[in-house]
């Protein structure tokens, strides 16, 4: 007496399917689960037994034994519950073998029998789809997830009794294909147009924006810093369909999907707290999950107060602002979370804020001064594209009438200056110009006689490295992509190198 | 009465009582050099092997709690050994406990029959 069930695991950001196989034979009644199963999986024994118990089929008085093969793959999650228990009845001949080979099952069982939703849905239809499989029984509670994959019929089910019904007749319920997106536009109540003054940081958020570069906002307290990051995503471009299935992905692992959608449509703006650990940041933990940094995968990580995270969490950024993924090497696996963020961070210039502000004198020894900026290391505002002071604001802008810029307006800019980057970056996988490697820089960003003669100047006088440099050519990339010109001319190197002050933190003068 | 005789009296009340519910006694007291199992009976289709506990009184607790861990190992080690010696290896197997509390004259008050009290844990034992 033995049945097979398809079902599957998420490792990292995809899933795999994992043959759920039952053996019934005769000796003293006993339930092993063998197969590598972590603490979630082996607990399925008593869920299912009561599962089955309560919903009036007959627990078999058998030896069971469960094997999850492939053997090596270490499992996790609650979704294994309903193939155990479907494979049993099956092994029982409650209905036949055959209704189970072309399906694809996940699924958490109450102790009624009742099914509960898993987490990471939707690679697990995908991981369904590419296997070949005809329909993947889910959740009720998980369909509006699954409904963004095309090509595969669900069956969604409420109770293991409704699983086993559909099992023995074979008819595949009415699905409301009803497709629900986040709307694009809900969060979009924070306008650029509520900020009065600091034209120079719109100015630099509104490039940074156009060409996905991190950003250092750096000034004294109440100057409006965490005001401009957080109005940020209103003028980020929408996502394509290919980002946001990536990132519904990240987040149905994460299990921080919004109950209903099926498609993110925002970019997402994360603001973890500074005291957040390496672990938290990157991802990672026994069971590895996606951190800030992956959750932050095509939008935002705004990092308030810079200097204050622990040093050694801030040096972890370095990898996923290098390669746009993280690496998690465990023992039994290696893991590759994607995180191709635009990084904004924020700080004040010295420990009491008001460090180079005309009205106010700093409190601050210059070692306090020089300390504070040292726990930012080299290697780390080196990946950092802008650095802009948001200075007090003066009496006369404060009450100024009128308003200023409309994120929209911004917007419409972004979306043309990334519209001439998508079609640059066409087929190669890039989406904006910070992600340019060395190629596409030599051949996008060709410099005239004259541009030739500034950097020569800037890169002997400002101290700038190879990977400045580099940075610096995208980031004018970028500024003539907004003006809408094909070549890159010195007035755009100009204004990148303006941007470019990093020697102030990093040079401390006395 | 002394341990031994309320126990005997105890297994000769519950076999009636199984025997009442269609229960069919192969076997009373089988006894091995890892333990003894009280009945072993067939019910319809499965093979039963039945512990008896039998208090008077309820001032050492309820007997039911008196199977513990240990006496579980000895009641498995057991089973095997009779499926071993035994023809039965078709039948699906199962292990019941039958509470009975008895007053101090030795007349039932109340008794408490749990079919399929336990399982094996672990394939150790194979």
């Amino acid at each position: 007496m033995f049945a097979k069930v398809t079902s599957g695991t998420v490792v990292g950001i995809d899933g795999f399917p994992v043959e759920v196989e039952v053996d019934l034979s005769l000796g003293l009644p006993s339930f092993d689960l063998v197969g590598l199963a972590d603490i979630a999986v082996k607990e399925a024994k008593e869920r299912v037994r009561a599962a089955i118990k309560n919903s009036e089929f007959s627990f078999p008085g058998h030896r069971i034994v469960i094997n999850l093969a492939p053997a090596d793959l270490r499992k996790e999650g609650s979704g294994f519950d309903l193939p155990i228990a479907l494979g049993i009845l099956c092994a029982q001949g409650c209905f036949g073998p055959a209704a189970l080979d072309s399906g694809f099952i996940v699924g958490e069982l109450a102790l009624d029998g009742s099914i509960r939703p898993v987490r990471g849905i939707l690679s697990l239809a995908l991981a369904a789809r590419d296997n070949g499989k005809d329909f993947l029984m889910l959740p009720a509670g998980n369909l509006s997830e699954a409904l963004a994959v095309r090509g595969i019929k669900l069956v969604p089910v409420q109770h293991l009794r409704g699983a086993v019904e559909f099992l023995q007749t074979g008819r595949f319920p009415e699905v409301e294909a009803e497709v629900k997106e986040e709307s694009a536009a809900s969060t979009e109540v924070e306008d650029f147009a509520d900020v009065r003054g600091q034209e120079t940081a719109k100015r630099a958020l509104e490039i940074a924006a156009a060409g996905g570069h991190n950003i250092l906002l750096v000034g004294p307290p109440g100057s409006g810093k965490t005001m401009l990051a957080r109005r940020l995503p209103s003028i980020l471009p929408a996502l394509s369909q290919e980002e946001a299935l990536e990132l519904t992905k990240i987040y149905s692992i994460a299990g921080l999907l919004p109950p209903g959608v099926t498609l993110l449509r925002q970019r997402p703006f994360r603001s973890p707290h500074h005291t957040t650990t390496k672990a938290g940041l990157v991802g990672g933990g026994n069971y590895p999950r996606p951190g800030e940094v992956t959750l932050a995968h095509h939008g935002v990580l705004f990092l308030d107060e810079f200097p204050e995270f622990h040093r050694e969490v801030l040096e972890v950024l370095r990898q996923p602002l290098e390669d746009g993924k993280v690496t998690i090497a465990r023992t039994t696996l290696t893991l590759v979370y994607p995180s191709r963020f635009m990084l904004v961070a924020a700080m004040n210039p010295c420990p009491c804020g008001f460090y180079r502000d005309p009205l106010q004198a700093c409190r601050c020894t210059p070692a306090q001064i020089q300390r504070y900026n040292a726990r930012l290391s080299g290697p780390l505002l080196d990946r950092i594209d802008f650095m802009v002071e948001t200075p007090r604001l003066k009496y006369e802008d404060m009450t100024a009438a009128g308003n200023g810029e409309e994120s929209r307006q911004i917007k419409v800019r972004v979306a043309a200056a990334r519209r001439r980057q998508e079609e640059r970056f066409k087929g190669k996988g890039l989406f904006c110009n910070a992600q340019m490697g060395a190629d596409e820089i030599k051949k996008h960003c060709s410099l005239g006689q004259e541009g030739k003669r500034l950097m020569a100047a800037a890169v002997r006088n400002f101290g700038i490295t190879a990977r400045g440099y580099s940075r610096l050519l995208c980031v004018a990339r970028t500024i003539a992509d907004l003006a809408g010109q094909e070549t890159i001319e010195t007035a755009h190197l100009a204004e990148a190198l303006q941007y470019r002050r990093l020697e102030y933190l990093t040079n401390q003068p006395v | 009465m002394d341990r031994r005789r309320l126990g005997n009296y105890g297994e000769f009340i519950a076999r009636q009582i199984l025997e009442e519910r269609g229960y069919l006694i192969l076997h009373q007291k089988y006894y091995t050099r890892y333990g003894e199992l009280d009945l072993i009976a067939k019910d319809e289709n499965h093979l039963v092997f039945v512990e008896v506990k039998t208090r008077i009184g309820k001032a050492y607790g309820d007997g039911l709690e008196a199977i513990t861990k240990r006496k579980r190992n000895h009641l498995v080690r057991t089973a095997l050994c009779f499926l071993q010696q035994h023809c039965y290896s078709d039948l699906p197997c199962r292990f019941d406990i039958i509470a009975l509390n008895l007053d101090r004259q030795g007349n039932l008050l109340n008794y408490q029959l749990i079919t399929d009290a336990f399982r094996v844990e672990g394939g150790n034992y194979y």
